[in-house]
């Protein structure tokens, strides 16, 4: 068994949750994402997940996004904040997220 | 920017051609403005260029998650599994084209047939016999009376079909999709 398999699963399962939890709390762009996730091994992504990720919860309307001229010497930037359909689906995967904690602890207690 | 950046973009750029020209325009911005960023803080190229990653598996990733999430059918969405079994390697080349153009074909004849079988049955009734109408199963050849109800089963079971093929198209790019996935 490799741990490795298993820890990308888990990425790739909670990846959405991870992006919608920080654009919940304020807009981000695709690199501040990024490099925030960087930071954090177990939930790091790469460019080529978060981009095409980002642009299907837009699709979905889960996500709106708008672009914006930057500081002297830095490139525009493209937005993202969550819409009301994205925060119902941000509270619907954080209840499930509890429940799947507590399911887990019931099962260590036996 | 430096000229190896650019033409980084202009490869995602050519390799996401089927996208409709907006959102390629929107994707390779986004993108751009990531270089430019790390650019801004002191990245050579090729560290930039490494940090992404190949131009081609990028655009990839684009064309195959705009697949693999929506199982509808839509021309353009032919057009993104064309230029993604251009880059999923040899099980791409064999499997891809083999099962989206016959679903097409499938789908497109599952339209026509009906049509065509209405005709049949009209022209009957102002008494014409089309004879490049026919519909034919075996030895049994319907009357132009049945053409149009005829027509309209075989048409369904061929849209049936043709929607079982593209859903075996979209499944093979999921599973290499995952693949590739699970090799990163």
């Amino acid at each position: 068994m490799n741990i490795e398999d298993w820890r990308s699963q888990i990425k790739r399962g909670t990846l959405e949750f991870c992006v919608l939890l920080m654009i919940g709390q304020g807009e981000r762009y695709g690199y501040e994402l990024i490099s925030q996730l960087e930071k954090r091994p177990i939930l790091a992504a790469k460019e080529s997940t978060i981009y095409p990720l980002l642009r299907r919860l837009l699709k979905e309307g889960l996500l709106a996004s708008t672009w914006r001229e930057s500081a002297e010497g830095l490139p525009p930037r493209k937005y993202y904040t969550i819409t009301d359909a994205g925060r119902e689906y941000l509270a619907a995967m954080e209840a499930e997220w509890r429940d799947l904690l507590s399911a887990i602890d019931e099962l260590k207690e036996g | 920017m430096e000229r190896q950046l650019e033409s980084y973009l202009d490869t995602v750029d050519r390799h996401l051609r089927p996208m409709p020209a907006s959102e390629r325009v929107d994707i390779v911005k986004e993108i751009k403005s990531e270089l430019l960023e790390l650019e801004a803080q002191g990245l050579r190229p090729e560290e930039i260029i490494a940090r992404l990653g190949a131009p081609k598996e990028l655009a990839a990733a684009y064309l195959s998650d705009a697949i693999a999430k929506n199982p509808k059918f839509s021309w353009k969405r032919l057009g993104s599994v064309i230029a993604f079994y251009s880059l999923a390697g040899l099980g791409g080349m064999v499997v891809l084209p083999a099962a989206s153009i016959t679903a097409v074909t499938f789908m497109v004849c599952g339209a026509v047939v009906p049509v065509m079988g209405l005709l049949k049955f009209l022209a009957s009734l102002i008494g014409i016999d089309l004879p490049w109408v026919m519909l034919q199963f075996g030895n049994w050849t319907a009357p132009a009376v049945l053409a149009f109800p005829v027509s309209v089963a075989a048409g369904a079971m061929l849209l049936l079909a043709g929607r079982g093929l593209w859903r075996v198209t979209v499944g093979f790019v999921r599973m290499v999709e995952q693949k590739r996935r699970g090799l990163a």
